[in-house]
């Protein structure tokens, strides 16, 4: 009976996907609240035009509905396992040959680096390291903590910090993750306990750099790229246990783990599993198939909360959106109405920000202001140009810039396509027609970098570090992907980035931030959230930096 | 017939060069091997460096060649991403997708041969046209929609079949019989029309004048010469599920070869992208010999040529 009442929903849904063309980014209606026990619940009327998948998530949803009547999801306490899927497995399980976020979390939870950043206090914390020393502006010693056991045996010292950094600057190793080491120039071992790295010049940010030089153990670097995918060791919480590329990935906790600042892991198991299709995630979830999953979206959280023996909650990134504009003129100058400050004032004006994150993008992104993140050392949020939403005003200065029918331009973009659309959908509101040119990420970022994108709506994850030196010195500080090209702030930016004075550097990337929002340069958007769904006995907590710490996960018993 | 086979295996290989060719520029045009690399916030300078150090800045024939070159010596080379061989790869993800493929086209055939068969002797029926409209339907609805609904009922609801792996036999019922149903339509409608064609012939109407029961008429004298097209088609309908289940896969997260070549196209590793190609051009070319042969020991008059 219950089936064929759900069957009837399913076909009137789907008469009125027949019905109603897709027009994406024409204003889903959702807001995020507590529940009566302050838990995060998320309450969603989308008002948007159902696609095929929102179709198909309702489906999900109706079937959780339906079967109340089933056990309550089964959970793993009794085994002390939590079992994750996600979309998408790194090829290769070591930290310096692959970019996934995956392969970040699983870079945590096996290798460790000298530092720690606590996300609580924001310090960072000693963790491999017992001690670090500013020798002079380009040199660092680190003194490595006592006793650190590798995941097969081998005691970890100062020589495979040294052989670690020398194997990744080393060409012949045909790293894919470049972005841990390419800071330093060099290590040198001073004893068995101390290194000192060099930096080919006075690098600002460098406690931050050093939480991610995931340190491997010597024995594993002779491997190779295809030996440490295949068998990785390190010196974390979890060793790895089994790599069954496709199949399955399982950690098991590291008894004789130094703990650090990370602590000691209470779970004895994780078992990691691809499964690519987002509904297929939510229907393991529902029936006890799988314990945590994350990229949950808005629609399926709205759903599945309700569901007994499911928690749903959400969690921040450093990810942010941001739309760049070519003030540089690389696109050209004839015509190239981003030259114009009011132009560039008018976009930041058109967009409806904080009605795209209340409809679409959802809990836990806020507003930003900057091109930067909040949370990132050097985003100061004092004195900044802010642009409220004023359709009326961006019309006037579009008016006053000389385009008072507007203008036609191209605008590229390769991920979240209805929150682009969304915002051609605000730009045509005042006037400024934008057509979408969808890409692959390659190509989106190969035209970025060619000059053939005038309007560009791009994210940015700072490989999760905490420093603007990373985001909005990339971007400002003459890369190929700088559309803007401002000496004054390329300037402030260097010299942010060659100190290591914490507030010499605080106030170079205030002076250039609030320059770059005073020129209106981007159309900074939003932060990216992130939602998490997981079986309710798990007691998990999201974090900031879009890792979610198992370490410090545990069952309740 | 062992220069029939020998020609078809030349024929194997000169397809497989052709199609390498062709991807390996369809590839390497579409996008920039680098760039993926290096994912998505590495800096220009870093993917530089991945550039030189993969080689990737030489022209792209001298880059073929070489790769051809160790293709013919039975070298498909390394991942790019994978810390495998490419060889190692596939054959570790082949059993998911024969199993499944295999599975898929049983269903198709236990489902389509007698729909055809009743469709066909109950011509212009209700029968007949309800036999029509599930291969109408079978054809119509999206496959990934299908496999959706399967879970929604068998998964969730009533939680009969778990929902995604490839860990045991229950895991591949769901998404074999997704590919089936997608498969079926066009089975049974060419069983169809062949018994149709054959139950009017001169043969069939002896075969009756001769008194022979109906269940030997239609399954003994009929359907053996209804089902020569038949047996074409279905190797090339398992050389379709072979190559063509990745959505299956993604749907049931089904870890086969699929799955394995759409990862490798996006993220363009294309020595795998490679060695899938060359295996599925070889796999057509088997599976039409192995039609062939059927339909010669199904219809005399073939073997006589």
């Amino acid at each position: 009976m219950r089936l064929k009442v759900a069957f009837g929903k399913l076909d009137a849904m789907a008469n009125r996907v027949a019905m109603v063309p897709h027009q994406l980014g024409q204003g889903g209606m959702g807001r995020m609240k507590n529940d009566a026990v302050g838990r995060p619940s998320v309450v969603t009327t989308i008002k948007e035009a159902p696609s095929m998948r929102r179709l198909l998530l309702a489906a999900v949803a109706m079937a959780a509905a339906l079967t109340t009547g089933m056990p309550p999801v089964m959970a793993q306490p009794a085994q002390n396992t939590i079992r994750w899927f996600s979309d998408t497995e790194p090829a290769n399980l070591s930290p310096y040959f692959n970019s996934t976020r995956e392969g970040v979390i699983f870079g945590f939870h096996v290798w460790d680096a000298p530092l720690y950043r606590n996300l609580q206090t924001g310090e960072y914390e000693m963790h491999l390291a017992e001690s670090v020393r500013v020798v002079d502006d380009t040199t660092i010693e680190l003194r490595i903590r006592e006793g650190i056991v590798a995941h097969n045996g081998d005691t970890v010292d100062a020589r495979d910090v040294v052989a670690t950094v020398e194997f990744a600057l080393n060409p012949a190793s045909q790293l894919t993750n470049l972005g841990r080491t390419r800071w330093l120039s060099g290590a040198e071992l001073v004893d068995d306990r101390t290194v000192r790295l060099r930096t080919p010049a006075p690098f600002g940010p460098w406690q931050e750099y050093l939480t991610t030089l995931l340190i491997i153990p010597r024995a594993s670097l002779a491997g190779g790229r295809d030996g440490m995918g295949r068998n990785p060791i390190g010196t974390g919480p979890y060793r790895v246990t089994e790599v069954s590329p496709g199949q399955r990935i399982v950690f098991e906790r590291f008894d004789r783990y130094f703990g650090g600042a990370k602590g000691r892991p209470e779970v004895e198991k994780l078992i990691f599993r691809r499964v690519p299709e987002a509904n297929t995630r939510v229907a393991e979830l529902l029936t006890g198939g799988v314990d945590w999953i994350w990229r949950v979206t808005p629609d399926q959280a709205r759903n599945i909360q309700r569901r007994r023996g499911v928690t749903v909650a959400s969690g921040g990134t450093v990810r942010f959106h941001y739309l760049q504009m070519d003030a540089a003129g690389r696109t050209g100058t004839e015509d190239n109405p981003f030259r114009d400050l009011r132009v560039r004032r008018a976009v930041n004006h058109a967009i409806d920000r904080a009605g795209i994150i209340r409809n679409l993008v959802g809990e836990g992104a806020d507003l930003l202001q900057t091109p930067c993140h909040p949370d990132q050392f050097g985003c100061v949020q004092e004195g900044i140009t802010r642009y409220d939403y004023n359709p009326a005003r961006a019309r006037e200065l579009l008016a006053e810039a000389g385009y008072p029918n507007g203008f036609t331009v191209n605008m590229g973009g390769y991920r979240e396509r209805p929150w682009a659309e969304a915002i051609i959908g605000n730009l045509r509101a005042v006037g400024i027609t934008a057509n979408l040119q969808w890409a692959q990420y390659d190509a989106y970022q190969r035209a970025t970098r060619e000059g053939q994108m005038r309007l560009a709506y791009g994210s940015w994850g700072s490989t999760s570090l905490f420093d603007i030196a990373n985001s909005t010195s990339y971007f400002f500080r003459g890369s190929p992907d700088d559309l803007t090209r401002d000496p004054e702030v390329m300037a402030l930016l260097e010299r942010g980035d060659n100190t290591t004075d914490p507030a010499a550097r605080r106030e170079a990337y205030a002076a250039a931030i609030r320059r770059i929002t005073e020129q209106a340069y981007w159309a900074p958007l939003w932060t990216f959230p992130l939602t998490y769904a997981h079986n309710a006995q798990l007691h998990f907590t999201p974090t900031a930096d879009e890792v979610p710490r198992f370490y410090r996960s545990r069952w309740n018993r | 017939m062992l220069r029939f086979t020998l020609r078809r295996l030349v024929l194997a290989a000169l397809v497989g060069i052709a199609v390498s060719f062709i991807a390996f520029m369809l590839l390497r045009v579409s996008g920039d091997l680098a760039i993926a690399l290096a994912g998505e916030d590495a800096s220009p300078a870093d993917v530089e460096r991945i550039r030189q150090e993969y080689g990737l800045n030489r022209p792209i024939i001298v880059q073929y060649g070489e790769w051809l070159w160790r293709a013919l010596r039975g070298d498909l080379g390394r991942s790019l991403f994978y810390p495998e061989s490419v060889a190692n790869l596939i054959l570790t993800r082949l059993p998911v997708t024969l199993s499944l493929a295999g599975m898929g086209l049983v269903v198709a055939i236990v489902i389509a041969l007698p729909l055809g068969i009743v469709a066909a002797l109950r011509r212009n029926t209700w029968v007949d046209r309800t036999a029509l409209g599930i291969a109408v339907i079978g054809q119509a609805m999206p496959n990934f929609w299908f496999g959706l609904l399967m879970i929604f009922v068998f998964g969730l609801a009533l939680g009969w079949l778990p929902i995604s792996g490839s860990d045991s036999f229950a895991h591949f019922i769901m998404p074999a019989i997704t590919l089936g149903w997608f498969s079926a339509p066009v089975l049974m409608r060419l069983t169809r029309g062949g018994m149709v064609e054959v139950m009017t012939s001169d043969y069939i109407r002896t075969a009756h004048a001769k008194g022979l029961p109906a269940r030997v008429v239609v399954l003994k004298h009929a359907l053996r010469n209804a089902i020569v097209p038949v047996v074409a088609l279905c190797s090339v309908q398992f050389g379709n599920m072979l190559s063509g289940s990745v959505v299956i896969e993604t749907v049931f997260a089904l870890q086969g070869i699929g799955y394995l070549a759409w990862e490798a196209i996006s993220r363009r590793d294309f020595p795998v992208v490679q060695g899938i190609l060359l295996l599925v051009a070889l796999f057509y070319v088997v599976l039409t010999l192995l039609a062939d042969i059927a339909n010669a020991w199904l219809d005399p008059r073939i073997r006589r040529g």
